[in-house]
């Protein structure tokens, strides 16, 4: 008698065990990605162009936004050190330097509205 | 002198910032990149189990982040929340790899819209990938207008001839548009458009089969092919187009139960699926089923991409004797094939069967000629004949 019972919670407990592992595994659900974080890095020239699918992270500039709708073209530099986590060793090489040349202010005022006129004459 | 452009802003050392993922939060990283003046932050995942995975970054303050969009219980509150003026991005391993040997001198980002991009689902057992924006709709009107036509209940005569076993329960209707050298432009154009993204040439493509789910329509758990079987050709990888949306609310889903995933159809795109492993053997969580619908119509094609190219003979002739039968391959061409198989094994019988399929098909052109020439020479003799009066 008390074999039989051994073998019945033996068995129960193999069969909830399976049951208990059957219905622990969740179904993770696909597609998770859409239009709107999907971006494109692109290189080369125009021979032989390479190109590599990017994913958009949910901060920072969205595809929608202007300055990122446009496309951004820029030279690549690989952080120091490499994950990013203290600040860049190489941050001198990265600095985007935005420069508007006053022409105004370089020049005679008379030579630019001359140079419009004749744009040939130097 | 300067020339007339340097008017307008002109940004001279323009740097997109790359970084692997890992150690630290993407918080951190971003306010680096930012500090440090880049105009974009690129992060390479460094998962190399998954290398062609990558996901969009939502929590800042968290190292991995996570992929499910939709999970709004992870997102920071607003105040948390990191609002860099540069896009961030996150490319795979594997295309982080080839961006650092290549080591190009300029990158172009900018939005995919709505040109095909992939998402990569499970790099291992059960291997399958997601193709975005694969189909345009005038393809997907193609696709079902080429089908509505031909379609008839499926039955277990639609399973590979030579593969034994158990019949799935299934419940669509389903039309094979066999074309093989005979395809039209759009169907080229569909099968360009795939070979570029799974480097298989479309000699290698079966015929699309065009399925249609009605209300409770439903496929059973099944595998596509089963090499334990003697196989003639192995059909290595299965490609299903979404011809439609479907909500979760309508079921309909495709899901393999023994991988966890489960793929919900977007018009468009295609769903890319390794029916076998490395060693060539049958892929045990391949096997998947095609949910109850529980409600309105949805359209879905399958292309099974098989391990060989499809003989000329079968790309030539068959959907010219299935345009004879209604659509349908003849029933004594899959027997016969069946007995070569069985007579002469899986590799030498169907290639002697498709030599004696082109032999048959010379004969009959021959024939064909024989009997026109026969024509012509007797409606000359009889000109030619003088007349008896």
């Amino acid at each position: 008698m008390l074999m039989v019972w051994a073998a019945y919670f033996v068995c129960f407990g193999y069969l909830a065990t399976n049951v208990a592992v059957a219905e622990a595994k969740k179904l993770t659900t696909y597609p998770q990605r859409t239009n709107d974080d999907s971006a494109l890095l692109e290189w080369g020239h125009s021979a032989v162009i390479h190109a590599a699918d990017a994913v958009v992270a949910q901060f920072g500039l969205k595809t929608v936004d202007q300055e990122f709708d446009l496309g951004i073209e820029a030279a690549p530099i690989f952080a120091r050190p490499s994950q990013g986590c203290e600040p860049l060793r190489n941050a001198h090489d990265v600095t985007s330097q935005v420069r508007v040349v006053d022409y105004f202010s370089s020049v005679p005022r008379w030579r630019f509205f001359h140079k419009l006129l004749y744009p040939s004459v130097d | 002198m300067q020339p007339l452009f340097l008017l307008l802003p002109f940004p001279l050392h323009q740097q997109m910032v790359f970084m692997f993922r890992g150690t630290c939060d993407f918080k951190t990283k971003v306010e680096h990149a930012v500090a440090a003046g880049a105009v974009a932050l690129v992060i390479i995942n460094h998962d190399q189990t998954r290398p062609d995975h990558a996901f969009s970054m939502t929590h800042p303050t968290s190292t991995e982040g996570t992929a499910v969009s939709s999970d709004l219980g992870t997102l920071p509150s607003p105040e948390e929340a990191l609002s860099p003026q540069i896009p961030c991005v996150m490319v795979s391993w594997n295309s982080g790899q080839a961006i650092l040997e290549d080591r190009p001198e300029r990158l172009r980002l900018y939005p995919g819209g709505g040109r095909p991009f992939i998402e990569s689902v499970s790099d291992e057992s059960p291997v399958v990938f997601i193709i975005h924006n694969l189909l345009s709709q005038e393809e997907i009107e193609f696709l079902k207008d080429s089908a509505k036509n031909k379609l008839r209940p499926s039955t277990t005569a639609d399973d590979d001839v030579i593969v034994k076993q158990k019949a799935p329960e299934r419940s669509f209707d389903t039309a094979y548009l066999r074309s093989g050298v005979w395809k039209g432009a759009v169907h080229k154009a569909m099968d360009e458009k795939l070979f570029s993204i799974i480097n298989f040439p479309p000699d290698y493509f079966g015929d699309l089969q065009v399925n249609r789910f009605s209300q409770g329509g439903h496929y059973g758990l099944h595998y596509d092919s089963d090499r334990r079987a003697s196989v003639y050709r192995e059909k290595i990888m299965t490609v299903v187009f979404c011809l439609d949306d479907v909500d979760a609310s309508r079921g309909g889903g495709i899901t393999f139960p023994r991988g966890g995933l489960h793929v919900r159809p977007h018009a468009g795109m295609a769903m890319v699926y390794h029916n076998s492993l490395e060693d060539g053997s049958l892929d045990p969580k391949s096997s998947h089923l095609y949910e109850n619908l529980t409600s309105g119509v949805t359209w879905t094609a399958t292309l099974h991409v098989y391990a060989a190219p499809t003989p000329l003979a079968r790309r030539m002739l068959v959907p010219l004797l299935a345009m004879l039968n209604g659509g349908e391959e003849p029933g004594w061409l899959r027997d016969a094939l069946q007995w070569a198989v069985n007579s002469w094994g899986a590799d030498k019988g169907t290639e002697l069967f498709h030599y004696a399929l082109l032999a048959v098909a010379a004969l009959a052109v021959l024939l064909l000629l024989a009997a026109v020439g026969a024509v012509a020479l007797r409606s000359q003799k009889a000109a030619t004949r003088p007349k008896v009066e």
